[in-house]
């Protein structure tokens, strides 16, 4: 049984379909990289299968349960998110950020117990910032910022973490920071990863430590092509997607090689 | 253990408070008096029966006065605490929904249609209270959630409505009679505080205080925003309806005893703020504390500066006001 | 277009010289063809030489006390516009049933077109309205002949009385109230002669709801002085909220009056029944008393009935010097003279008993 199922997963919003008859299957330990040009729905694909936004139909199953039955706190178990942006309207403490990955496994009036504090503190010194656990998260980085609400989704104790462009707003060192963070998570915990991406040097990156790496372009409101990195990510495909001319390179680096893939020219 | 302290703190404050304002007074009555009373009220058999004023002074007019004081202080902080989490601005005070707007209009109702009779003031000012904050919520009902925006809206059309029926209301108002009695209420005031409007305005406040308390934890994860609150597990239509549910009838049951008394639902919990910092989980029942605390010592303020008495709602805003330009400049500054 | 808006300008302009004076002719019928009506010239409380028709025909009388006045000197029957509170005064209705039927042009403000609609000859406004631009400016335009009455002393009412007398054709019945208005002054005042004013009795008037009270620069200060009552309230501090005077329970605890007066009946219930004031004095001796209402709440600042209020308190407050005094007698002297209304017995058992004779709202 797969993990995440989506089946002829249809949205629009009023008259304006935003994608058709999607089918997604992404197994535990995968790491499934969502890729495909600016507005082609990445983004709502992503809320839909946290139910936040809804189909208007197919289904998306989580563990062979449909979405549609489950009640939040249910699918916050199996699915932990870490947001695009996120805007910090109060100066919380770093660690009250990561405590709040609890919610689901606590009741609706309750408050975090010693346990739970434990269980943040683990997640934090995981992303290396238990330093910061007292800090306002007002006074990190964008870098860091990124890192606590993984720690926040870890805290939630999920089988998949599911992220929508993670890393649009950080900078070179803060990208591979973040990368680095996370295929590391990967290889420790198993932990199932959906990212959504406009580079797709990030599935390349992927691909390079774990072989279950796997890549759907979506184009038109479709998956055009789904597979390996190295499967999917060719001149043809970036061609008939972005319009553009690009390569394919390929160097060696310390034991092993590094592929990826340089744009070139618009056409 | 910290926090064993702090919450020692918190409820110790407010008893003394109350306890304190008990000698404060226009009346003379000396602290001996006061204990005489209290001993005497408490049950202690071995004090001598005190003299009926300083029964009077002491238990009927000064306690219950401050009783209230500190129970509306605390719902007013503890729902401005709230609404700013749930509205993810710490800009926002307690009368965001139009709960003030709304009440003041059903006080002003019943002033005209039931000769200013209480117990209908009251109720009025409750039920429109209430209907302001349902009116506000159904116009923000939008698509499947309820966004901040369409909330904050709604609460600006409703108050605005209210506002207009207030003054359509002072308008076709007797001007000898009931004109005075609305602009009374629309004052705020403890004065005529008994032990009755304890009894009856303390259920929707504690309730919706302890309701506030209950739920601090999910108003921290509401603040994320919506997006993120659904991922983390809550379900954002049922917590934030609760939330506003709890905050309304902790404010609601504040506003028809005291009439409005402004400020106090944006300042405390910035003062709170300060001290404890954002987490909800400590800052609203810092706030409580805060709040209860604050009103008492402005109302003790209102009736000893001067040989009549201050309306409360004009001392809240003189002291408010200035305190919120000091709250702007600091927020600018790089916020807190 | 400009033109067509100008053109109806002046039509409108025209129209209003025309039907103007028409209106003011109407009612008195084919009085004479030269236009010149017969006018007399009033002085007003401002010292406005005002003219106003001889014969006075239609009375708008924007205050309460204006309306009471006009009742009291025996025109009730033409007043065309009065304040809303005053059809809720059953007896006054009931003296004049026309009162019902009358137009109501002022609420905080005047509605001109109502009232020139209603077409008075005479319109009687009060100070504060006169020293409002707009609200004078309206009247000027309309070219309704207005006079102004305002008092706060017993003097002045009885000016104001005179003034409005004069207005309306009634100046003998205006000189005879105010002489039955000084002969209960002096009645009073003889009786208590022996009383100096630091023994007087101390006693607290509550005004419409408990701790709204007397401002020292009121009528009612003025009349509870002629009462020889000291009233506790008057040269104290008190919280002006609105255009209205209010105390606190614990300064009504250290005045601890021995007598406490009030016109609602609201707030004598809850003066008796209200622990918070069962310290004081004149609740313990259970001296706390209903103020009777006649055609208008006694001792109001707009009542006419300041005589009998003033004889009421002091027999009230001194029960053993006016022994002599029936009040009832006095009660039914009064209707019977002003208003030509003979009271039966149970009126005047009402009109003292306080109660009754204001109609609760949302009735009428």
């Amino acid at each position: 049984m797969a993990l995440i199922e989506m089946e002829k997963a249809t949205f629009a919003y009023d008259d304006q379909p935003v994608f058709k008859d999607i089918d997604l299957q992404v197994d535990e330990g995968d790491i499934f990289c969502l890729f495909g040009p600016n507005g082609c729905g990445k983004s709502t694909l992503i809320h839909c299968l946290l139910g936040i936004a809804r189909l208007n139909s197919g289904t998306v199953r989580l563990c062979g349960k449909d979405i549609n039955k489950m009640k939040r706190e249910e699918i916050a178990r199996v699915l932990a998110y870490i947001p695009q942006l996120h805007e910090k309207p109060f100066p919380f403490k770093v660690i009250d950020v990561v405590l709040m990955g609890r919610a689901s496994h606590k009741g609706f009036f309750s408050t975090p117990k010693a346990s739970d504090l434990a269980v943040a503190e683990e997640a934090l010194a995981k992303v290396g910032l238990l330093k910061y656990k007292d800090r306002p998260y007002t006074q990190i980085s964008g870098g860091e910022t990124q890192l606590v609400l993984v720690a926040r989704a870890l805290a939630q104790k999920t089988p998949v973490l599911v992220m929508d462009e993670p890393t649009s707003h950080l900078d070179f060192r803060n990208e591979l920071k973040f990368l680095e963070t996370i295929a590391q998570l990967a290889e420790e915990t198993r932990i199932t990863v959906i990212m959504a991406t406009h580079f797709p040097n990030h599935a390349f990156y992927f691909e390079t430590g774990n072989s279950k790496t796997k890549i759907a372009l979506m184009n038109n409101q479709r998956f055009t092509v789904q597979g390996s990195p190295s499967e999917v990510l060719n001149e043809a495909n970036m061609l008939q997607t972005f319009n553009i001319k690009s390569a394919v390179v390929n160097f060696p680096w310390e034991s092993g090689h590094v592929k990826q893939i340089v744009p070139l020219k618009t056409l | 253990m910290k926090k064993k302290i702090l919450y020692l703190f918190l409820i110790l404050g407010p008893l003394l408070v109350v306890l304190g304002s008990l000698f404060i007074g226009r009346y003379p009555l000396t602290f001996a008096d006061v204990f005489q009373v209290l001993g005497y009220k408490l049950g202690f058999s071995n004090i001598a029966v005190p003299e009926a004023v300083h029964v009077n002074v002491a238990w009927d007019i000064r306690l219950p006065r401050a009783i209230l004081g500190a129970l509306v202080g605390a719902s007013l902080a503890a729902s401005g605490a709230s609404l700013q989490g749930l509205f993810r601005n710490p800009l926002v005070n307690s009368g965001i929904l139009g709960v003030s707007s709304g009440a003041g209009f059903g006080a002003s109702l019943a002033i005209i249609l039931f000769d200013n009779r209480t117990f209908y003031v009251y109720l009025f000012a409750f039920v429109f209270g209430i209907l302001a904050v349902a009116l506000a919520y159904t116009i923000g009902l939008h698509y499947k959630t309820t966004p901040t925006i369409m909330l904050v809206l709604g609460g600006v059309i409703v108050s605005s409505i209210f506002s207009s029926l207030i003054s359509l209301l002072k308008y076709i108002a007797d001007p000898y009679e009931e004109l005075p009695s609305i602009v009374f209420w629309l004052m705020g005031s403890l004065a005529t505080a008994r032990f009755k409007d304890i009894l009856i305005s303390a259920i929707p406040m504690i309730a919706g205080m302890a309701g506030l308390a209950a739920m601090r934890w999910r108003i921290n994860i509401l603040s994320m925003g919506d997006d993120e609150a659904q991922a983390l597990g809550v379900n954002v239509l049922f917590a934030k309806g609760l939330a506003i549910f709890f905050s309304t009838l902790a404010t609601t049951g504040a506003v028809c005893v005291s009439g409005v008394i402004g400020w106090v639902g944006l300042v405390i919990p910035h003062i709170g703020r300060m001290l404890v910092g954002n987490d909800n989980i400590v800052l609203i029942p810092t706030s409580i504390s805060l709040g209860a605390c604050y009103l008492v010592l402005v109302d003790n303020l209102a009736r000893t500066l001067t040989g009549a008495e201050i309306p409360l709602g004009i001392l809240t805003s003189l002291i408010g006001a200035p305190f919120f330009i000091y709250l702007l400049k600091r927020t600018k500054a790089g916020g807190w | 277009m400009q033109r067509a808006n100008r053109v109806l300008a002046l039509a409108l302009i025209l129209l209003i010289i025309f039907l103007l004076p028409g209106c003011q002719k109407g009612p008195e019928g084919a009085s004479d063809e030269n236009g010149a009506q017969e006018t007399i010239i009033v002085e007003d409380i401002l010292g406005r030489k005002v003219e106003v028709p001889k014969n006075v025909e239609r009375i708008a009388a924007l205050y309460s006390f204006a309306g009471y006045a006009v009742g009291l000197l025996g025109r009730g029957s033409d007043l065309v516009a009065v304040p809303g509170g005053l059809k809720r005064d059953v007896l006054f209705c009931h003296f004049f049933p026309e009162v019902k039927e009358a137009s109501v042009p002022r609420q905080q403000t005047i509605n001109i077109e109502e009232l020139l609609k209603i077409k008075p000859d005479l319109v009687i406004i009060r100070g504060d309205t006169a020293s409002d631009e707009k609200e004078v400016e309206k009247l000027e335009k309309a070219g309704l002949p207005y006079i102004v009455v305002d008092y706060s002393t017993i003097e002045e009412q009885q000016k104001a009385i005179e003034i409005i007398g004069k207005a309306i054709g009634r100046e003998k019945e205006a000189a005879a109230y105010n002489e039955y208005y000084n002969q209960i002054i002096a009645r009073v005042q003889e009786a208590l002669q022996d009383i100096p004013e630091d023994q007087r009795v101390r006693v607290y008037h509550s005004e419409n709801q408990a701790l709204r009270t007397i401002h020292h620069s009121s009528l009612a200060a003025d009349w509870s002085r002629a009462a020889g009552v000291n009233n506790v309230s008057v040269g104290e501090e008190l919280t002006l909220i609105g255009n209205d005077y209010y105390t606190t329970l614990e300064q009504v605890l250290i005045w601890n009056p021995e007598v406490i007066i009030a016109n609602e009946n609201t707030a004598v219930d809850l003066i008796r029944g209200n622990p918070q004031w069962s310290g004081i004095k004149a609740v313990q001796e259970g001296r706390v008393y209903q103020l009777p209402h006649g055609i208008s709440r006694w001792g109001h600042p707009s009542s006419v009935e300041t005589p009998l209020v003033i004889m009421w308190t002091a027999k009230t407050v001194y029960p053993e010097v006016f022994k002599d005094v029936d009040m009832e007698g006095e009660v039914e002297y009064f209707y019977k003279t002003f208003f030509n209304y003979q009271l039966s017995e149970a009126e005047i058992k009402q009109i003292l008993s306080g109660k009754g004779l204001r109609q609760p709202k949302g009735e009428n």
